[in-house]
């Protein structure tokens, strides 16, 4: 028996859970029935347009948007920022339009005018030198006697330069609402968004700054599918704002504001840039004994976060690190699937792939000597998922110390990494409404961002009530339903989970005191399997699950779960392996992936197709920031050269090129620790095992991601074995 | 996004096409697959007041040997040469250089002689007829007459059609004795078109010299080429693996480069020798079977 009430059922009896489930709303949207933010159309629907500022930096002399205003069809222009305003970035909004239809808000826009006094800029930070005083210091810290420890004439030590540029999230939906008054004091917004049950107090706030006033209860957010939002997607954001005054000045009418692609990739997302050099020791039995790194990266003109380096191995004894975070004109940093970790990884695991090769280790048997570095309670994980991760890549066959000797322009090559990620759920509440007629809803204000949480949600409460996950109907997407956290930092596994399985149980508790007299029993000798309501191990005695719900009379069952909760049905700390096996065209600079092999744990599993195809999602993700994104600025215009997506290239299926191979690790171990997100783990690894396979490939490390052909072919010039 | 309204017109012959390009002149633009004009007047960089469509002359649409030459009509599909068995057997670089255009939507739809026409300075087509030294047919009110593809490209987007004509035909030579063929592309990476395609026709004489080499190049510069410094490097030589790698490093000799932020010029004109070089190597493998 369970030791606690709500706790997870024990391995053999958990019905779905774990098993593979199909989304359930897998129909809606590969038959074009799920409609997304941008696909909502509303009668009588305006659609605005914002006036960005194409300047990287500028103080607004004048603006004048009364022409657009007298532009026929033009139902409302307002001005965003104002005379004497600083704009920080090209691309920011200056004012908005709403008109009759695309066309002809287009046409307003250009109308308004607007004056600029020009400032200076910066928009390329990868050269610390010339960064000025736009470089601050973001923290210096030291462990042990670092210089001591590469002052050791017995110390092996490798010294490099890694970088990884600024990309932008590149939502394949872009930002933006639908956004409508119902009334004088309500409002309804349709959000393409990651966190529908924060819009409303985001919005209400904001209006009322503006002196408009509406109650936070009085707005309603919808988003019931949404194309994207990897961290981009939590707030209401300015062009949510102006989109509800341009609906009120044009007396209520629904407007339609979203951005173009060019917009979302200039301003609506960047994961910050990491750069620096990297100085590591080890002895020469190929033990780790120092760290030094000084490292920089922009943010935008805020700061630009500060990844934690060294990665994983962070009881290195000695450790000297200094971050300084360049404050620069373009479109400000949004959180990116797993914030920080990227960078982090590729500085860490590229530098001990480097200093393997100096030491002429295996670069596996160098993470193994020296996971004992990591924290502790991740020791064990890793040291499976290596062995794990070589048996399925088939690490001692193809593996060779630095540089393909075949002859040839081809070259193959072998990487590893490893990565971590929190992933506790986050605090969040359903309601779980079990019928008369044996309908069962689970409600709440939570989001699927193409994770699964609609699935999730009807596995769990599935398996709990003992029926088919078809009987369950969830409906979530909507502020009206109980209050969920943001989808972030793979968060919502964990919540949902819970407080589903918490509402589920004290349902079910219900329902077992509402049939118990009639099965002569007790309520707490009741169980609910395989469709019926029974008494423990005596199926001869039960009713089905309707004829059980139909005793409840003319009562419905409505029950709160919530998250945190009693019982530990989550925990937090994961840990993954990855291997990357790539060939190289030494002519061409062309990278091939041949295969990626992610092994991943995340506790108990809910449902194990969704769980792989975060972590197929991830892979991909990662192949593509490893071999093609980068937000390219150009210093001279102060502008984004490639927002669009034929020179901001994205891996469709056919770039990936090889397999992916995914390996969850389950059982005894790794289920009793509970519910752990899954959404930011696998999108860590791939740069740095990426990098790793080419250097192990053409045997010189290309410093910077992403790995283009240029950048492939400028290292081998510079040595390698070709 | 959305074009210009423009007056669509369907004629059922060619006889009535021709008449409709004379009389619309400038303001109409003839469609074929539609797929290089119509993303041009989404863009707007096009917006021709009569749209004449080419789709119902299915006379255009064949592919016929006779006499050892081969005719392929302007309207044939790039996935009809792509699946072609007579070409997969006369003239394997034809179907080689269609099944690196696009995506299957593209293939299904784009013609022959609409890319001909269009002479984008990325596509595929151009170089492949280069290599084969092909003829175009070009019809007009007046009369037909054939254009030799080395003559036909004349510069960025333009052809040596004259206003007027339509494009009907393109034909090629027989394939010579102990000869071989072959397309080779490095695609851009999102749009898929030719960073570099390298059509190669190549045969050697009774003493496994290289009798004739025709080389078409596309990607590199404005228009696509005839890598002309590199079969004179090559003709009456025999094929020594250093020769064809010596010969392939001018393959973009005297040519105005293109450059973007995938592909420097730089890195556009080593491309191009060393597909120039694979792609010769491949054809000499063939060549003796
Ligand atoms: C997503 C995408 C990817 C593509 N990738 C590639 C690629 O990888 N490689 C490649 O080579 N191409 C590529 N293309 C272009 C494609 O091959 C086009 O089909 C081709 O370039 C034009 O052929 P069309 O029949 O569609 O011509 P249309 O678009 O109909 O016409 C193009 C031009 O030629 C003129 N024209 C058409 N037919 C005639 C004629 N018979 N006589 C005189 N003028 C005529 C038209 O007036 C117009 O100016 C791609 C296109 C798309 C949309």
């Amino acid at each position: 028996m369970a030791s606690c009430k709500y706790d997870w059922p024990a391995a053999g009896q958990r019905d779905a859970i774990g098993k593979s489930t199909d989304r359930i709303d897998g129909p809606a949207k590969v038959s074009g029935r799920a409609k997304y933010t941008y696909d909502i159309n509303r009668p009588g629907m305006l659609f605005g347009k914002m006036l960005t500022c194409p300047h990287a930096h500028a103080k607004i002399k004048s603006i004048d948007v009364s022409p657009a205003l007298k532009h026929p069809g033009v139902k409302a222009a307002l001005v965003i920022q104002d005379v004497g305003s600083e704009i920080q970035w090209a691309g920011d909004e200056i004012a908005a339009v709403a008109a009759v239809d695309e066309a002809t808000a287009e046409d307003a826009v250009r109308l308004i005018r607007v004056e600029y006094d020009v400032l200076p800029h910066l928009v390329r930070e990868e050269n610390l030198s010339k960064d000025g005083d736009r470089a601050k210091p973001a923290g210096e810290q030291k462990v042990g006697d670092p210089d001591k420890a590469f002052a050791d004439p017995e110390a092996v030590i490798s010294e490099g330069f890694y970088g990884i540029p600024v990309i932008t999230h590149c939502c394949l939906e872009t930002h933006g609402n639908v956004v409508e008054w119902r009334g004088a004091d309500s409002i309804l917004t349709h959000s393409s968004t990651q966190n529908v049950s924060g819009i409303p107090s985001q919005l209400g706030a904001a209006l009322r700054a503006k002196k408009i006033n509406v109650q936070d209860s009085n707005i309603e957010t919808i988003c019931q599918y949404i194309g994207g939002g990897f961290g981009s997607k939590f707030s209401i954001d300015r062009w949510g704002v102006v989109a509800a005054e341009l609906s009120k000045q044009a007396g209520g009418k629904p407007v339609k504001l979203m951005l173009d692609r060019d917009e979302d990739l200039e301003v609506a997302g960047a994961r910050p840039s990491y750069f620096g050099h990297v100085k590591v020791a080890a002895s020469k039995d190929g033990t780790l004994t120092a760290w030094s790194s000084e490292t920089w990266g922009t943010g935008g003109p805020g700061p630009s976060g500060v990844p934690p380096v060294p990665y994983i191995l962070t009881n290195i004894p000695n450790i000297y690190k200094k971050h300084t975070s360049v404050s620069t004109n373009i479109g400000p940093a949004r959180a990116w699937r797993a914030p920080n970790h990227p960078q982090a990884c590729l500085m860490t695991l590229a530098a001990l792939d480097d200093l393997a090769a100096k030491l002429a280790m295996d670069a596996m048997e160098f993470l193994q000597k020296n996971i004992h570095l990591a924290p502790s309670y991740l020791v064990n994980t890793y040291q499976q998922e290596l062995s794990k991760a070589a048996e399925l890549s088939e690490w001692s066959k193809y593996w060779h110390p630095r540089g393909d000797k075949t002859p040839g322009h081809l070259k193959r090559g072998l990487g590893v990494s490893l990565h971590t990620w929190g992933g506790r759920g986050h605090a969040g509440s359903c309601n779980v409404i079990v019928r008369p007629d044996g309908s069962v809803t689970v409600q709440s204000g939570t989001q699927d961002l193409g994770t699964g949480t609609r699935t999730v949600i009807a596995v769990v409460a599935a398996s709990t009530f003992g029926l088919p996950v078809d009987a369950i109907q969830v409906e979530i997407g909507d502020s009206r339903y109980p209050f969920d956290g943001a989808s972030g930092g793979s968060t919502t596994v964990g919540a949902a989970s819970a407080w589903t399985r918490r509402g589920s149980v004290d349902a079910l508790n219900e329902l077992f005191a509402a049939v118990a007299p009639s099965l002569g029993v007790q309520a707490n000798q009741l169980e609910a399997r395989d469709g019926r309501i029974q008494v423990q191990g005596n199926p001869s005695k039960s009713l089905s699950w309707k004829d059980a719900c139909a005793k409840l009379g003319a009562k419905t069952i409505h029950t709160v779960g919530k998250n945190p909760g009693p019982c530990n049905l989550g925990s937090v700390g994961v840990g993954g392996v990855q291997v990357a096996d790539v060939t190289v065209d030494t002519e061409t600079g062309k990278v091939k992936i041949n295969r990626l092999v992610a092994v991943q744990d995340c506790g108990l599993i809910i449902d194990k197709l969704t769980a792989e195809s975060q972590v197929y999602g991830g892979l991909i993700m990662g192949v593509c920031y490893s071999l093609f994104e980068e937000k390219v600025m150009d210093q001279t215009i102060g502008r984004m050269l490639n927002a669009n997506m034929e020179f901001y290239k994205l891996a469709g299926i056919g770039d990936i090129g090889g397999e992916l191979i995914v390996h969850m690790m389950t059982g005894p171990g790794y289920d009793e620790r509970g519910v752990i997100g899954l959404g930011e783990p696998p999108v860590i690894s791939p740069g740095a095992a990426i990098s790793n396979a080419v250097a192990n490939a053409i045997g010189v490390r290309v410093s910077q991601l992403p790995l283009t052909p240029r950048r492939v072919l400028a290292a081998l010039a510079k040595g390698g074995i070709a | 996004m959305i074009p210009e309204p423009f007056e669509y017109h369907s004629p059922q012959s060619l006889e009535e096409a021709l008449r409709l390009v004379t009389e619309f002149g400038e303001e109409g633009k003839m469609m074929a697959g539609g797929h290089s004009l119509l993303p041009m007047m989404k863009l707007r960089l096009a917006s021709p007041r009569h749209v004449i469509d080419l789709g119902r002359l299915s006379e255009l649409r064949y592919i016929r040997e006779s006499d050892g030459w081969i005719e392929i009509g302007a309207l044939t599909t790039h996935f009809q040469i792509e699946s072609s068995s007579l070409l997969r057997e006369k003239c394997p670089l034809l179907p080689e250089t269609a099944r690196e255009i696009g995506d299957a939507q593209v293939r299904n739809l784009g013609t022959l002689g609409g890319s001909l026409a269009h002479a984008d300075p990325a596509a595929d087509w151009p170089a492949a007829i280069l290599a084969l030294d092909a003829e175009i047919r070009a019809n007009s009110a007046g009369g037909e007459r054939w254009i030799a593809a080395q003559d036909f490209f004349v510069g960025l987007m333009t052809t040596a059609l004259a206003p007027g004509e339509i494009l009907t035909a393109v034909r090629l030579p027989p394939l010579p004795r102990r000869a071989g063929d072959t397309y080779l592309k490095l695609r851009q990476p999102a749009s898929g078109f030719a960073v570099v395609g390298v059509g190669v026709r190549l045969a050697l004489n009774e003493a496994a010299h290289i009798e004739r080499v025709a080389i078409g190049v596309t990607g590199i510069g404005p228009k696509a080429y005839r890598a002309a410094a590199v079969e004179r490097e090559l003709l009456g030589k025999p094929p020594t693996a250093r020769r064809l790698a010596e010969a392939a490093a001018r393959a973009a000799d005297g040519v105005q480069t293109n450059s973007d932020l995938f592909a420097s010029a730089e890195y556009r004109k080593h491309l191009a020798s060393v597909y120039v070089r694979r792609a010769l190597e491949l054809a000499l493998e063939r060549a003796n079977p």
